[in-house]
């Protein structure tokens, strides 16, 4: 079975790699390009499906890149937490593709350019997946580097004005963030000699304490801007929702996950032991508290979205600060379960911008007599996000205040509260959206310009601009119909999934499993 | 930029190497773009007090000193590299241990990297383009349109292109050297292309004479660099540097006689050499990535040593080298011609997307309708003479 | 372990001018100021790879201790790649963003607007051929002045 695995976890990177490379020589053949993406990304949700069913058999793999044994080569370390964010990024990779191959059909490629867009979509999933099962903390930087060079192109994609602007600030501030990264990565080397980190894991424990806060706080802010944590959150509302739709939703769904999934590995590898667990709180009651007061004041739906993304990471590090088993498995599902929904959403909201022109609000009405079937694609997900049981954001919720109650503290309590409130505005912000987007009669719209949303805050003109409307094609429904079957699938299957989760968190409640994986042998210093 | 000084009392050949090639081709990309911009680009705008963002900056670079200190201070154990002279000798097959390094034990990240290079070439082109990936590299139409850009360079004496080569050239230099310049062997072919004041012979000749050897060389660096300072990095950057002397001393159209390949392409067969070269072993039931050696002994050559990774390097090289393509075709060669495009019609507002659908019609420029003035059509006349 | 003072300040002294750039509203500037962080983060690894020594080229009486660190130099090598790719992105995109606002400014208020106009008259007097618009700095100068007026 190991030499099964050995060979199944470089091919999700390669994959997509490879792919993109038949992109690029394809350049003149859309088709051809298109077929390559498709093909490469269902092979690794395969790939992936059964990494899933393998790992949890055996705990996980370690394969040791060119034959050199760790710590000197690189390795890729798949466990139950790498498996699980592998097989739900490539579906939803997937997803987004399709979708935007509908759009792309649709607009004629003035949209999403296709001899651009597949292969730096492509590497942007390598870049994605790499993250994800990399057992070596420089290779992360490098996955780092690949999902973010090419979600600048991505982001910039058509050369707009909105998206130029939009997209300076983003490479700044993700530079800063892999500036920072290297840094740490060199302070770490400096301090012990490795960059494995399985070893890491071993030595940095020897370093003295004051040196390792030094060193984790470093690694947490990097992660952080990524993570998009208060208050390096900044700047997530002001680029993502510029981009093209399809773009948007897998920014929205995937990227600040990988900074989460950082944040997980850093608290529980490379620094076990929770010593700041204090800050952590803190910081995750700011970002769900001020993000999600940010959402209910915005008048255009992706920059609502973009505030309540920002907001929900605030519950996964909450799991995080807790600690335990039980909070972490929480944590996972609720990522899993945040990267469908947000990532549907933005889908349907993409529909929602051809249908109706515009995602500004007090221009938007009607929708629902117009197309019934986006009204209930943004429906099921905005209920879903906002915690309505049984949907599993519920679930996720419900058990990261289970596993909080079970460390009670007066700062979890409040945490629990916010989280709560959280979970209630969300559902009123998206509610309000549904309702004015899709509920109110059309002429509505345009005849009294409801008081309310004059005064909240301007959206930008890029994306409250009324465009044509154009009819859904068949694909992009069908792509965003998969996503809304796999969030409900993920409440359907919350049984199993939530059980793996947990014994997913089980693996990383202390370092020992992680390592045993890279070092199967022992004798690690 | 500051540390070629410093490397070689530090025993970094590879990085001395890399490093000066990679800031000459960094400066490359910054004057190709910066003289299109106004000079009051590079103005300070910002709002922040100046004092406050001196301490800000003075304050990091004191941060990260003590801590870089305090963490070298702390070392507690013998770093893992020690094992990495042995390993690249007995398993690497070489013996740059920094290039066995980056292409065999941690070949990994430089797939990545080369992703990273890639993708920031796709980007470069979105952004100049925008909307298309891969383009035809402009040549040389048929013999008779030659006068013609060469008449419409004209018209534009002042246009500040090709600024490198036409340094000091003044505008007066005009109509006296231009019958000269048609008199002219020309040594790159696409020299004529150039208005007479751009053109500089010497430069046109020692780039003729340069640049195959230069090829050479980089393949030289390519494949010696398994054992000596080198590899695929700066054998590619070399190669590089040779297509930017060609364009820079004849222009654009020079950059499609030299190379006329779509850069796309190249970056493309680029990974796929890398990442087949990372795949293949999969299949021969060993880690992805594995390199295996042969070794051989050849009539007349002699003995001879191959080592897989170097079929990565290769890959590398592609890819350095395609990059090194499209910096020149979009942020070189699509500039200028945005550029003359502007100054040919004046009146059309450029915002939009200029040169997305004119970009393959460089090579049947006399079907281009081009508003010819009288002194324009003179200049024709005197040219095809 | 020892290090290099020269090295250290020189790397202080490349994050403070690097982050003071980057502070900057204009785009050319934070490319700037990129770079030297960049080459400063560079000379941060290389200071972390300990004591000078010979190049880590396998040669017969070279012990591996006595060689300089080839993992630090091979995690430069990647970085400095990964920032040569990055900042040619960042010049189509100043490049773009120029052609699309005529200014590189990331936001203008009409005081940076102010400003800009009043140095590219200067540019205007010191280019002779800005009235006849064959001088192509200032003509777009002019542009872009008509433009945010």
């Amino acid at each position: 079975m190991n030499a099964l695995m050995n060979s199944l976890i470089p091919l999700v990177v390669l994959l997509p790699l490879i792919g993109a490379a038949g992109a690029l020589v394809a350049g003149r053949r859309p088709k051809l390009q298109v077929t390559f993406s498709i093909t490469v990304l269902s092979l690794v949700v395969l790939t992936s499906a059964v990494l899933v069913y393998l790992t949890d058999q055996t705990g996980g793999h370690a394969v040791t890149v060119g034959g050199w044994s760790a710590p000197f080569g690189i390795v890729l370390v798949v466990d139950r937490l790498s498996a699980l964010m592998l097989l739900i990024s490539s579906i939803v990779l997937l997803c987004v593709l399709v979708f935007s191959v509908g759009q792309g059909m649709a607009d004629g490629d003035r949209e999403t350019p296709v001899s651009i867009y597949h292969p730096s979509y492509l590497i942007l999933a390598a870049g994605v997946f790499n993250a994800f099962i990399a057992g070596d903390l420089f290779n992360l930087y490098v996955s780092f580097e690949i999902l973010l060079v090419a979600s600048y192109v991505l982001l910039t994609l058509g050369g707009t004005q909105a998206r130029i602007k939009a997209g300076i600030t983003y490479i700044i501030v993700s530079l800063v963030s892999s500036m920072l990264f290297l840094a740490s990565i060199a302070m770490i080397y400096g301090a012990t000699g490795t960059v494995n980190i399985a070893q890491l894991s071993v030595r940095l424990g020897e370093l003295p304490a004051d040196i390792q806060l030094v060193l984790q706080i470093m690694l947490l802010v990097a992660f952080g801007i990524k993570a998009a944590v208060f208050p390096l959150s900044f700047w997530l509302p002001d680029s993502y929702p510029t981009a093209p739709a399809p773009v948007t939703a897998v920014f929205a769904g995937l990227l600040t996950k990988v900074g989460v999934y950082a944040i997980i590995r850093t608290e529980t590898v490379l620094f076990p032991g929770n010593t700041l667990q204090t800050v952590l709180l803190v910081v995750a009651l700011l970002t769900l508290v001020i993000g999600i007061l940010g959402a209910v004041a915005q008048s255009d739906i992706k920059r609502m979205l973009s505030f309540t993304l920002v907001s929900h990471i605030g519950y996964m590090i909450f799991g995080i600060a807790i600690g335990t088993v039980a909070g972490m498995g929480a944590t996972i599902y609720y990522v899993i379960h945040h990267i469908t929904v947000q990532t549907t959403l933005f889908l349907a909201t993409g529909l929602v911008e051809r249908q109706g022109g515009t995602t500004a609000l007090n221009r938007l009405g009607g929708l629902l007599k117009a197309s019934p079937v986006i009204a209930v694609l943004f429906f099921i997900p905005a209920l879903n996000l906002g915690g309505i049981p049984p949907f599993s954001g519920f679930i996720g919720k419900l058990g990261l205040f289970e596993a909080g109650a079970q460390t009670p503290s007066p700062l979890i309590w409040v945490l629990i509260g916010a989280g709560a409130l959280t979970s209630l505005l969300t559902l009123y912000a998206l509610m309000r959206a549904w309702s004015l987007a899709f509920w109110r009669p059309k002429r509505e719209a345009h005849e009294e310009e409801s008081p309310a949303l004059d005064r909240i805050e301007e959206a930008p003109e890029e994306t409250s601009a009324v465009q044509e409307t154009k009819a859904s094609p068949r694909i992009m429904i069908g792509a965003t119909v998969a996503m809304v079957t796999v969030s409900v699938a993920l409440t359907v299957f919350a049984g199993p999934l939530y059980s793996m989760a947990t014994r997913a968190a089980e693996t990383l409640e202390s370092p020992a499993d992680y390592i045993s994986l890279v070092f199967p042998e022992g004798g690690v210093s | 930029m500051a540390w070629p000084l410093s490397s070689p009392c530090r025993g970094a050949a590879d990085l001395a190497l890399t490093q000066a090639l990679v800031e000459t081709v960094t400066l490359v990309t910054f004057v190709l773009v910066l003289r299109r911009l106004p000079s009051a680009i590079g103005q300070d705008h910002g709002r922040r007090h100046r004092i406050v963002r001196a301490v800000i900056g003075v304050g990091v670079g004191i941060l990260m000193s003590v801590v870089a200190v305090v963490a070298l201070g702390s070392r507690i154990a013998e770093p893992i590299s020690l094992k990495f002279p042995e390993l690249a000798y007995e398993g690497g097959h070489g013996r740059n241990v920094v290039n066995v390094l980056l292409v065999d034990i941690r070949g990994w990240d430089t797939l990545g990297e080369m992703s990273v290079l890639v993708v920031a070439a796709t980007g470069v082109a979105s952004l100049v383009f925008l909307s298309r990936r891969s383009s035809d590299m402009p040549r040389l139409g048929p013999e008779t349109e030659r006068p013609r850009w060469f008449a419409h360079r004209k018209r534009m004496a002042q246009a500040p292109i090709e600024a490198t080569a036409s340094a000091g050239v003044t505008p007066d230099g005009a109509a006296p050297s231009q019958e000269k310049g048609n008199q002219r062997t020309p040594w790159l072919l696409a020299g004529k292309t150039l208005a007479p004041e751009n053109r500089s012979i010497i430069l046109e000749v020692v780039v003729r004479l340069l640049f195959h050897s230069a090829i050479i060389v980089s393949v030289y660096l390519l494949f010696a660099g398994h054992n000596i300072p080198g590899g695929g990095f700066a054998g590619g950057l070399v190669a590089g540097l040779a297509f930017v002397a060609r364009y820079l001393a004849a222009g654009r159209f020079e950059l499609g006689e030299a190379a006329p390949i779509d850069a796309g392409k190249l970056l493309g067969f680029g990974v796929l050499f890398a990442g087949g070269t990372a795949l293949v072993p999969i299949f021969f039931g060993v880690d992805a990535l594995t390199s295996t050696w042969f070794e051989a002994e050849l009539p007349v050559i002699g003995h001879l040593e191959f080592v897989t990774s170097t079929l990565f390097d290769i890959g590398v090289y592609l890819v350095v080298v395609g990059l090194a393509l499209d910096i020149l075709r979009s942020l070189g060669a699509e500039i200028d011609r945005q550029q003359e495009e502007d100054h040919g019609d004046e009146s059309s507002p450029d915002d939009g997307i200029p040169g997305a659908h004119k970009v393959n019609t460089l090579s049947h420029t006399p079907d281009e309708p081009t508003p010819d003035t009288p002194a324009t059509a003179n200049a024709t006349e005197r040219s095809t003479r | 372990m020892s290090a290099s003072l020269v090295l250290i300040l020189l790397m202080a002294v490349l994050y403070a001018g690097g982050v003071y750039l980057l502070l900057g509203r204009s785009m050319t500037r934070m490319l700037l100021g990129f770079l030297l962080v960049g080459n400063a983060t560079n000379l941060l690894i290389l200071i972390i790879a300990g004591p000078a020594g010979l190049a880590p080229i396998v040669a017969d009486g070279v012990e591996p201790s006595e060689m300089h660190d080839p993992l630090p130099e091979a995690l430069i090598l990647t970085a400095i790649v990964i920032t040569f790719g990055v900042s040619a992105f960042l010049l189509a995109l100043i490049y773009r963003s120029w052609r699309i606002a005529r200014a590189d400014v990331v936001t203008s208020d009409e005081a940076d607007v102010a400003v800009g106009g009043a140095d590219s008259s200067i540019d205007d007097e010191e280019s002779s051929e800005a009235e006849d618009g064959s001088g192509e700095d200032t003509e777009f100068e002019g542009r872009a002045e008509a433009k945010t007026s």
